[in-house]
């Protein structure tokens, strides 16, 4: 069975820095894998040569029908790698002029070009989703971090993609929050959809990802089922690394 | 008394030069903005060749007096017109023209770097997001930023543009009427007998006129601020 995302060779530096060494990884449809590693590992940069907001130097992407070679990627096959996902930001980045439900909207009107009437009902049961039903003309502003990014899961989801890439969705928010956005996330993932998800949440990898992978140095040096990765390890660095943090 | 019944006998006579010279500041403050969102997508998207014009002619207009802009423009373009293009009609041309050109190129600078500064105070998160839905760089500028940057652009603009309408009385050097010239041409015919009345009527409709636009300034801004009065509404609420 093919997969639905082949990553091949990825590498990307910042000037000298290479960030990147070379990623390679296969995701099936349905999958949801979590990203683990330590801070400067470049999960963040990886997932973000997936949709080129950060292209990659070198290597291969491919979601679904679309093959696309990141040194010489054209418009068109980057705008077709988008069409294929949507990602959800650390920092929510919900557009701040726009009401929460108008959030959702702007994908569906503005480039899949929706009849407003359809984009307004999908966007509500979208949001009815993430708990957000009541909060439809609400803006960022007026909304607590989890609620923002529940929103902006939401603004993902009504897209429909292929893959969801996750950039910490829970770093920033307060402790208090951050178990409102992992049970939405927990909910997304049981509908079958495909997710890419950087994260330090340990217990959200263990109990809702299908696959783990553990980056350091811009490499994967260990990937699995959770249940192996964490419980297991068997690359010393992601022993040292789980180690602190059961610690 | 004097003083007083030509303050009252000059207002019709000023106020009759305000419909022509707000429709040619409207003018301006029309071709400013386009000009000072060009100047600034030039700074903030251009090449160096770009960036480097587009900061010598900003340096240039901020650093000179705007009468001598004026000046430039007015007998810099008839002398172009007349000696270049062999057109005498030129010495006829309006003076309004000329100051609808140098005070467009002059309030297009300074607007330049209001605009500039307002559109990097959009986070650039926003247009990421924008990015990963797949939406047309235009369609991130009109639907997200410009909004935004609009909003905080406003303030700035409005003070440059109320000292704009009032520097209009610069142009009475040469030749355009607007309330100055106007009051000015009234206190000559006096002979100096109830100047100070004069003066005061034209200082007085400076005044209505600025605070007119004032209004509409602050009427513009409300309604580009809707989320963030909400937002104030909702602190305001928590905090009492």
């Amino acid at each position: 069975m093919s997969s639905l995302i082949e990553v091949r060779g990825i590498k990307k530096a910042f000037g000298d820095l290479a960030v990147l060494r070379g990623v390679d990884l296969d995701i099936n449809k349905g999958e949801v894998l979590a990203i683990l590693g330590p801070s400067g590992s470049g999960k963040t940069t990886f997932l973000r040569t997936i949709n080129f907001l950060g292209p990659a130097n070198e290597g291969t992407i491919r979601i679904g029908d679309i093959q696309v070679d990141c040194k010489q990627a054209t418009k068109k096959e980057i705008y077709g790698l988008r069409k294929k996902t949507a990602m959800v930001f650390q920092n929510y980045n919900l557009f701040k002029n726009k009401t929460v439900l108008q959030n959702v909207m702007e994908g569906l009107v503005l480039v899949q070009k929706m009849d407003k009437k359809e984009a307004r009902e999908r966007s509500i049961e979208t949001l009815n989703k993430v708990g957000l039903g009541e909060r439809l003309d609400y803006y960022p502003s007026q909304m607590s971090g989890g609620q923002q990014q529940r929103a902006s899961i939401a603004r993902a989801l009504v897209l429909n993609p292929e893959v969801i890439l996750f950039d910490e969705p829970t770093s920033a928010l307060d402790p208090e929050l951050v178990g409102e956005v992992l049970q939405v996330m927990k909910e997304v993932a049981e509908t079958g959809i495909t997710m890419m998800v950087v994260t330090h949440e340990i217990g959200f990898a263990h109990d809702v990802a299908t696959n783990v992978v553990f980056m350091d140095g811009g490499r994967v040096v260990e990937q699995g089922r959770p249940t192996d990765v964490i419980d297991h390890p068997q690359n010393e660095r992601t022993q040292q690394f789980l180690g602190k943090l059961s610690a | 008394m004097k003083q007083f019944e030509s303050f009252i006998n000059a207002i019709p006579k000023l106020i009759s030069v305000i419909p022509s010279t707000l429709l040619l500041f409207l003018g301006i403050i029309g071709v400013g903005i386009v000009l000072g969102m060009l100047l600034a997508w030039v700074r903030l998207k251009g090449n160096t060749v770009g960036n480097v014009l587009v900061n010598i002619y900003i340096s240039f207009i901020r650093g000179t007096p705007l009468l001598i802009q004026i000046l430039i423009v007015y007998f810099g373009l008839r002398a172009i017109a007349v000696n270049g293009f062999g057109n005498q009609n030129a010495t006829r041309w309006p003076a309004a023209l000329f100051v609808f050109i140098a005070y467009s190129l002059n309030l297009g600078a300074f607007l330049c770097e209001t605009f500039r500064s307002a559109y990097t105070s959009v986070d650039f998160g926003q247009v990421e997001a924008g990015m990963s839905i797949n939406m047309k760089n235009s369609q991130i500028f009109w639907h997200i930023i410009f909004p935004q940057a609009a909003r905080i652009a406003l303030p700035n603009m409005s003070n440059l543009l109320i000292d704009d309408y009032k520097a209009l009385s610069l142009a009475f050097s040469i030749g355009f009427i607007d309330i100055m010239g106007r009051g000015e041409g009234l206190a000559g015919l006096t002979k100096g007998v109830g100047a100070v009345g004069i003066y005061l009527a034209v200082a007085a409709l400076y005044w209505l006129v600025c605070k007119g636009l004032d209004i509409v300034f602050r009427r513009v801004e409300w309604g580009l601020s809707k989320d963030i009065r909400v937002a104030q509404a909702a602190v305001a609420h928590q905090t009492s």
